[in-house]
């Protein structure tokens, strides 16, 4: 790696005055741009969220060894891998270039990577679930389906809220990030600001995305326990 | 079908661990949405008042006592409306006056009903105390069958091997209670109620 | 027994809910459809659906175009490659370095004061976490200009909390035994902190760190497009230039990467639990 370390130093005391020119942030002169980019942020997150979660529950069924036959399990396995290996902007990179610049590449892409995070962690939770009860659920001549519904889900329902809580989370983070790449979002208007250097729209846009997720991890708080 | 450690749904209730006894007979979005016929509901109520569950019917399963619970298993197996029941070692976690408060309930709702069963259960004490005919298996093959009162010692040797069995057949309840599991595991006992 | 079933048959009611609770629960259904609902109404509004339509074709088209893979463009790669990994793993250095303090002064059992420098430090932890290392990135790359130096510490600003938080919680599990039986001894606060802490924690700041290691070198991946460093400078550069084969190259080193930093990861993790 190399690191030009004249160019850091002058760039430490650059650094300075453009860290200056962050604060205050501004919350106002571009507020109309802001609250677009982030309403987006929050859309995109929603649909991603529960369109990712319908689709990440057939793929953990798929991918848990004590309930899918052998080339099924292989399958979700793979589609596993290839969610979780790629980060989210190369996907979008794609997803753009097949769909098309704006929020609907980033929604797909966020819903993809959705089917990675949850789907395998809840495929671990259904292959430690308890034998016995999914047998006995068969055993009073439920079909499979009804078996998954009283033998499964109730022994993973906590972690699959869990999880879908923290995805939620997760989901607008990285919705912060897709626009870079022209997916939308509000990482658009920052990236946008940033372009045009101004750094106190930028500040608030940051603030902003940061008081969302503690609110979102304080709420996500509240649900769990009121469930549990 | 009666259960070794109960196989319940923890996390559901005592009424939704016994409706899903019907299971088989129910739509899976009825079961889902927990929309049992009526007939069903009742008669859930009923066998759990005969049990003496009644006002647990809305108490988790996973918050009930070991007896309470594989009471909850009796219910779930006659919701099924079975002309056979098949019960794995229903005491093997129970205390032994909970293990034969089990058994007696088991004899009873079985004559009430007029009901057959088939046990699988290693307390020979049990066995001789509530079965009728008792079918000893040592691996696979029936080496003893007959009422309970002619199982001797020479019989339980032929079936787990040699031990000194006086205790065991003792006169009255004086059970050793590590006794239940046999040295070979191959060897199974059948207790039939007929 | 056959009166009271008779009794019970006029009159059986059982609900899985209460009705209140009955409300609730649909109620909660209800807002999540209409939420998704009008989420993707917006969503739509500015979409240009025949693109979306077109998108099947568009795909096939790309795959097409992307393979057979530009081999001989991966002799290019390999010093990007490394400086990605690099980036990852000064940066979860880095992050690590950081992470202890600001975690020692998160948790409960060891921060000075929990009125005043509790909520600073889970401040500084939750600020590191919502901010995704590409905008970390976007922001340096604008301050100390592009280069490995500002994905480098993108890396570790975003790492920072994440190691906080994981480490805060383990400090927050300790057995409280052996410190007291630390404190006995006369120990000043640091010794505590050396002597009756840091052993119990250790084996978890090695499995949060690798851990975070193995999600870095994915993230490391892209902060090219920013200008930070790393091969994703040269998909950006291909990406521009529609150079499709040199895509999948590049894609197909980044699976064959992580997949061997996972491989790595985990078997660290499993040596040390």
């Amino acid at each position: 790696m190399e690191i030009n370390w004249t160019r850091a130093a002058e760039g430490w005391q650059r650094g300075g005055r453009f860290l200056a020119a962050f604060v205050p942030p501004d919350f106002t002169s571009k507020w109309d741009d802001i609250a677009e980019g982030l309403l987006e942020s929050v859309t995109m997150t929603v649909v991603s969220t529960v369109l990712g979660l319908a689709l990440s529950v057939p793929v953990a069924v798929g991918a848990a060894r004590n309930l899918a036959p052998r080339p099924v399990y292989l399958l979700c396995r793979a589609v596993l891998v290839v969610s979780r290996t790629f980060q989210e902007v190369l996907i979008a990179i794609l997803f753009v270039a097949m769909f098309g610049f704006g929020p609907l590449a980033g929604t797909l892409t966020l819903a993809f990577a959705t089917i990675g995070f949850v789907g395998k962690l809840l495929a671990e939770d259904i292959e430690a679930t308890d034998p016995a009860q999914l047998e006995a659920m068969r055993a009073t001549g439920g079909s499979f389906l009804q078996g998954l519904a009283w033998g499964i889900l109730p022994q993973v329902k906590p972690r699959l809220l869990g999880l879908s809580l923290y995805r939620v989370d997760i989901n607008f983070r990285e919705s912060a990030v897709l626009g870079i790449v022209g997916a939308g979002g509000i990482g658009a208007t920052l990236n946008t600001s940033l372009d045009r250097y101004e750094f106190d729209t930028a500040a608030a846009i940051l603030l902003l995305i940061i008081l969302i997720v503690m609110v979102c991890e304080y709420v996500s708080g509240v649900i769990r326990r009121a469930a549990l | 079908m009666i259960f070794q450690e109960y196989a319940l749904i923890e996390r559901l209730t005592v009424m939704e661990n016994a409706l899903s006894g019907r299971l088989g007979y129910v739509g899976f979005w009825r079961s889902w949405f927990r929309r049992f016929p009526t007939t069903d509901v009742a008669e859930a109520f009923t066998l759990l008042i005969r049990v003496g569950l009644s006002d647990m019917a809305n108490k988790r399963a996973d918050a009930l006592s070991g007896g309470q619970r594989q009471r909850v298993g009796i219910v779930r197996a006659l919701m099924q409306r079975p002309e056979l029941l098949l019960v794995d070692e229903p005491t093997a976690s129970l205390d032994p006056k909970t293990s034969r408060q089990i058994m007696r309930l088991i004899l009873e709702l079985c004559t009430e009903r007029g009901l057959a069963a088939i046990i699988n259960i290693h307390d020979v004490a049990l066995a001789r105390q509530f079965a009728q005919r008792i079918v000893g298996l040592r691996a696979g093959v029936i080496v003893f069958d007959g009422p309970p009162n002619s199982l001797d010692a020479a019989a339980l040797t032929a079936i787990y091997g040699d031990e000194d069995w006086t205790a065991t057949l003792g006169h009255g309840g004086k059970v050793a209670e590590d006794e239940h599991r046999s040295a070979v595991p191959e060897v199974e006992r059948l207790a039939g109620l007929a | 027994m056959s009166g009271n079933t008779e009794a019970l048959k006029q009159n059986v009611v059982w609900r899985r809910r209460t009705p209140q609770g009955d409300v609730l629960a649909w109620g909660a259904w209800l807002a999540i459809v209409l939420a998704t609902v009008l989420s993707f109404r917006q969503i739509s509004n500015v979409t240009i659906w025949d693109f979306v339509w077109d998108a099947p074709q568009q795909g096939a088209d790309l795959l097409s175009r992307a393979v057979p893979p530009r081999w001989g463009y991966a002799s290019v790669l390999w010093k990007p490659l490394w400086d990605t990994v690099n980036m990852a793993t000064m940066g979860t250095l880095a992050a690590v370095i950081l992470g202890i303090p600001v975690a020692v002064l998160a948790a409960r059992n060891t921060t000075p004061s929990v009125l005043l420098v509790r909520p600073l430090a889970l401040f500084v932890i939750v600020a590191s976490r919502s901010i995704n290392s590409l905008i970390w990135a976007l922001v340096l790359v604008v301050i100390i200009g592009p280069g490995p130096l500002a994905g480098t510490l993108a890396i570790a600003l975003r790492s920072v909390g994440f190691i906080g938080k994981l480490l805060y919680e383990a400090i927050e599990e300790i057995d409280p035994v052996q410190v007291e039986a630390t404190e006995a001894t006369g120990a000043s606060r640091a010794q505590v902190l050396a002597w009756g802490i840091m052993p119990q924690v250790a084996p978890a700041i090695a499995g949060i760190g690798v851990f975070r290691w193995d999600i870095n070198i994915r993230e490391a991946t892209v902060l090219g497009l920013v200008g930070a460093g790393g091969i994703g400078l040269q998909l950006e550069a291909s990406v521009a230039t529609l150079a499709w084969p040199q895509v999948s190259v590049i894609l197909l080193l980044i699976l064959a990467t992580v997949i061997v930093s996972e491989w790595v990861s985990v078997r660290v993790r499993q040596a040390i639990t």
